[in-house]
């Protein structure tokens, strides 16, 4: 039961881990803490569904459409949001962010409208089972994926032109600046990258819940506390971090209760930020 | 006049004693048992290369960060690993070396500020409306600090809203509404224009006359020698050499501290 | 001139309060008490937020133990109002040092964390812990308050007693906020190091934002228990913590008179647009983005001579430490 619990808990918590490494990216590129990251990953499932459905493109298309859709509505959030307020009041961003939060969760509701939806499965369909484990092949895929998708991030961060701007705009934003790097490039792009990791995130999950306008401020809050307890601003503690309130969520509901789940999840997160406040993976500078 | 040796000898005028003060930080020994004597009514310099730990002695001395060894005695008064505002409270004001005024406050709120340790009313009489008379008598003397500094024309401006001099101006009157005993400086005169460094000098030269003791950290050496009674110089933490002006100006280890082993006291660049 | 035309918006304003509910119908009515109690709530927010500058989601957790508190003391003891509210004050401004504690020791997202974990933590066990608080069923029958043979069963009574709080709250709060204690929380916010260098007293000066600003909303649950004599879980969730720190960013934050007209705007427009009906959540996240963007000071620095940049964020310009 527990290998159980565990491997399932690094499913749900890998999901977390890709939208807490997005929100961590753009916090740090622009010091934006964005409310509405869980929609872009709640839109991406829509995007996806409508694409297959509605228009009866082949699965994998429809996928790779909601992506990019949501890679250029990061960027779109960038350029038209983001930037003006650039010397704005930290507040100010934030009340923005949380707009955006309710118009798109709102938007959502009126495009798609209220009822929970299927999204079928793509990725194999038989439940697989190992070691006293069941889990869909769907949910194993998940942790592959993001497994690889983190790989893959940190190969781009250490040895791509891109990926070392955008490391270096986090650092220093003047000084990247002086070296000649076009910081309203790396910036648009780090959002547009960020956004698309929360759609890489509803993607995959999307064959596993019922995909509901209103799952965004849920994923959300689990990211942001999966991002704060693994060490605000660093993506290592994302990671980490969500695979841990993943699991940690599954041992709470079963071990626990299943009432008290949340309760004891957030009472955990307290208790972290009272006496390791830098997180469990602190950034180092 | 012999420069004096770290062993001091002690005056019965000091104002400020610190004894074998230390801060580490992991394996970097920032500050390493240092010894201040500073005396009543004198401006006392602090100075010494880049990373010689100035900065940290005053925030030490400030209550910003705590000792890990050491002691720190204000007019006779135990003061190290108390908080920042007892430390206050008991006579010590400083300014910073990043200015730090409250930004989205008025020019005269900020000093109001100093003030808060004495307030002389409660919150009862704040909601009773009984503290009115008070406030006008403080607003009062926050506005003679002002004029003293030579700000008061802006005083409900917002406070970033004046220039980068006249904040460090702000800082002082803040500094001053404490009615400390002593005062800090962590390099008041940094990013200046000449005409702005002068005017803060003068400044300094009249709270000194009006029997105030300051703890000067500066680069600029002119001042530093012009103005100040004693100095004490710092190198990778530890002390080198305490003194009148002219002997720390003659000290050789001074002069290799600030210029590197190889330069004798032959060579005179304009560094010093 | 300027204090002129702000003096005549504010007493326009007081004869309107005052006089215009006395020909509300009843629904109407019923609104104007739950923007009051709302008012109540963005002035606490504000408090802490505006003036002390630190971020909380977790508001709608004071105003559920006020509530609950009135409620339970009201149908379980009996009690009568006066001790009903006395009670949620108390036990609310309490709660305060809760998360007072936390707040020592963290800033900024941290502390804005904690505040999101504490309203969730709230609402789930008020859903959970049935032996207090009934559960999803909530409490029912919480009497409206009685003096002597009297009792307040009007709209319009009820509505007046709402609005002499209202008023006493912000008169009280704009004595503190124009006095030290008020400086200092301002230092605290725009520079806590220094304003300790200053001798601010960081740790009282915490305390004191955390139990004033909780024992308001515990004012504002009471109020809200004896008006709609039922309660349940369901009104104090992370949506309701939200709406009050629009209201509060929306009327102008640090300002008092802001938090009552974000109060009003917040909470009356979904009446007003009620043709837009589904739309309405739709328009409001739009509106709250473009408020943002175009005029983040809020609704009060479009009067002109209100007590602006000095207090609230100037329009646009940031303060970066």
């Amino acid at each position: 039961m527990f290998l159980q619990l565990s491997i399932s808990g690094l499913a749900m918590g890998a999901l977390y881990s890709l939208v807490a490494l997005g929100f961590v990216m753009m916090w740090n590129t622009a010091a934006v803490v964005n409310f509405a990251q869980g929609e872009f990953a709640m839109l991406s499932m829509f995007f996806a569904l409508s694409a297959h459905v509605a228009f009866g493109l082949n699965i994998w298309l429809a996928i790779a459409i909601a992506i990019t859709a949501t890679a250029f509505l990061g960027y779109l959030f960038e350029r038209g949001l983001v930037r003006p307020l650039r010397d704005a009041d930290p507040l100010t961003v934030i009340m923005m962010t949380i707009g955006l939060q309710i118009f798109l969760s709102n938007g959502a509701k009126f495009v798609w409208g209220t009822q929970p939806e299927v999204f079928p499965t793509y990725i194999g369909g038989e439940t697989l089972s190992f070691l006293n484990v069941r889990m869909s092949s769907q949910a194993l895929a998940v942790i592959g994926v993001v497994s690889v998708l983190a790989l893959v991030l940190h190969w781009l961060s250490q040895r791509t032109a891109l990926g070392k701007s955008l490391r270096a705009v986090a650092q220093d934003r003047e000084t990247a600046a002086l070296m000649g790097i076009r910081i309203d490039r790396v910036v648009s792009a780090g959002f547009a990258i960020s956004a698309a990791l929360a759609g890489i995130a509803g993607v995959l999950m999307a064959p596993l819940v019922f995909v509901a306008a209103d799952l965004g401020l849920p994923l959300l809050i689990k990211s942001f506390i999966a991002a704060v307890v693994g060490g605000f601003g660093s993506y290592p503690g994302a990671l980490i971090g969500g695979l841990l309130i993943g699991v940690l969520d599954n041992y709470v509901g079963f071990y626990i209760s299943s009432d008290y789940r949340d309760v004891v999840l957030f009472t955990v997160l307290i208790v972290i930020l009272l006496f390791r406040p830098q997180g469990l993976f602190p950034k180092h500078r | 006049m012999t420069a004096l040796t770290k062993e001091s000898v002690l005056f019965e005028s000091d104002l400020m004693q610190v004894r074998g003060l230390t801060k580490r930080f992991g394996g970097l020994t920032a500050v390493d048992n240092v010894d201040l004597n500073i005396s009543t009514g004198q401006i006392h310099g602090l100075i010494g290369p880049n990373g010689s730990g100035k900065t940290t002695c005053i925030n030490l001395l400030s209550g910003v960060l705590r000792p890990d060894e050491g002691s720190i005695l204000l007019d006779g008064r135990e003061l190290a690993n108390k908080p920042t505002h007892t430390i206050a409270g008991a006579g010590l004001a400083r300014t910073f070396q990043n200015i730090r005024v409250f930004g989205r406050m008025s020019v005269l709120e900020n000093v109001l500020i100093g003030f808060n340790q004495s307030l002389g009313y409660s919150l009862l009489d704040v909601l009773t409306l009984r503290n009115l008379k008070a406030e006008r008598k403080l607003r009062e003397e926050a506005m003679s600090l002002l004029s003293f500094v030579g700000i008061e024309d802006k005083s409900s401006a917002l406070a970033t809203s004046l220039s980068y001099g006249e904040q460090r101006l702000i800082e002082i009157a803040r500094a001053l509404a404490l009615k400390p005993c002593i005062l800090l400086l962590d390099e008041p005169l940094v990013g200046m224009n000449p005409t702005e460094v002068d005017r803060v000098v003068v400044l300094l030269k009249r709270m000194r006359d009006q029997g105030l003791t300051m703890l000067l950290v500066e680069h600029k050496m002119r001042v530093v020698m012009s103005i100040c009674d004693q100095i004490t110089v710092l190198n990778f933490g530890r002390h080198v050499a305490s003194g009148c002006p002219d002997d720390i100006r003659a000290n050789p280890e001074v002069i290799s501290a600030y210029l590197g082993e190889s330069h004798g006291i032959r060579k005179r660049t304009a560094k010093s | 001139m300027k204090n002129i035309s702000f003096s005549v918006v504010v007493a326009t304003l007081i004869l309107v309060a005052i006089f215009v509910p006395m020909t509300l119908s009843s629904y109407q009515l019923q609104i104007a008490v739950m923007v009051g109690i709302f008012a109540l709530l963005a002035l606490s927010l504000n408090l802490l937020s505006g003036y002390a500058g630190m971020i909380s989601l977790g508001h709608a957790g004071f105003f559920l133990i006020g509530s609950y508190v009135s409620a339970i003391l009201a149908t379980r003891y009996g009690v009568s109002f006066g001790v009903s509210l006395v009670g949620a004050v108390a036990v609310t401004a309490l709660s305060g040092l809760l998360l007072a504690v936390p707040a020592m020791k963290l800033s900024g997202h941290f502390l804005a964390v904690i505040t999101i974990a504490f309203g969730l933590i709230l609402h789930l066990l008020a859903i959970n812990l049935e032996f207090i608080t009934n559960g999803v069923s909530g409490i029912s029958g919480i009497a409206r308050p009685r003096f002597g043979s009297w009792v307040m069963s009007s709209d319009l009574s009820y509505y007046f007693m709402v609005l002499g709080f209202v008023a006493t709250v912000a008169l009280l709060m704009a004595a503190y906020v124009r006095s030290g204690y008020g400086r200092a929380l301002r230092a605290l916010r725009d520079d806590e190091l220094a304003a300790g260098c200053m001798g601010v007293n960081i740790t009282v000066a915490k305390i004191h934002v955390f139990v004033i600003s909780a024992g308001i909303a515990g004012l504002a649950g009471c109020l809200y228990a004896h008006y709609v004599r039922y309660i349940n879980p369901e009104s104090f969730t992370i949506d309701i913590s939200i709406r009050i720190l629009i209201m509060v960013v929306v009327g102008g934050i640090g300002s008092i008179w802001g938090s009552i007209i974000g109060a009003f705007v917040v909470y009356v427009l979904p009446e007003a647009l009620r043709i837009l009906n589904d739309y309405y959540y739709l328009v409001f996240g739009f509106v709250v983005i473009l408020l943002m963007m175009v005029l983040p000071g809020g609704i009060v620095s479009l009067i002109p001579g209100s007590s602006k940049t000095v207090n609230n964020i100037s329009a646009g310009r940031g303060y970066r430490p």
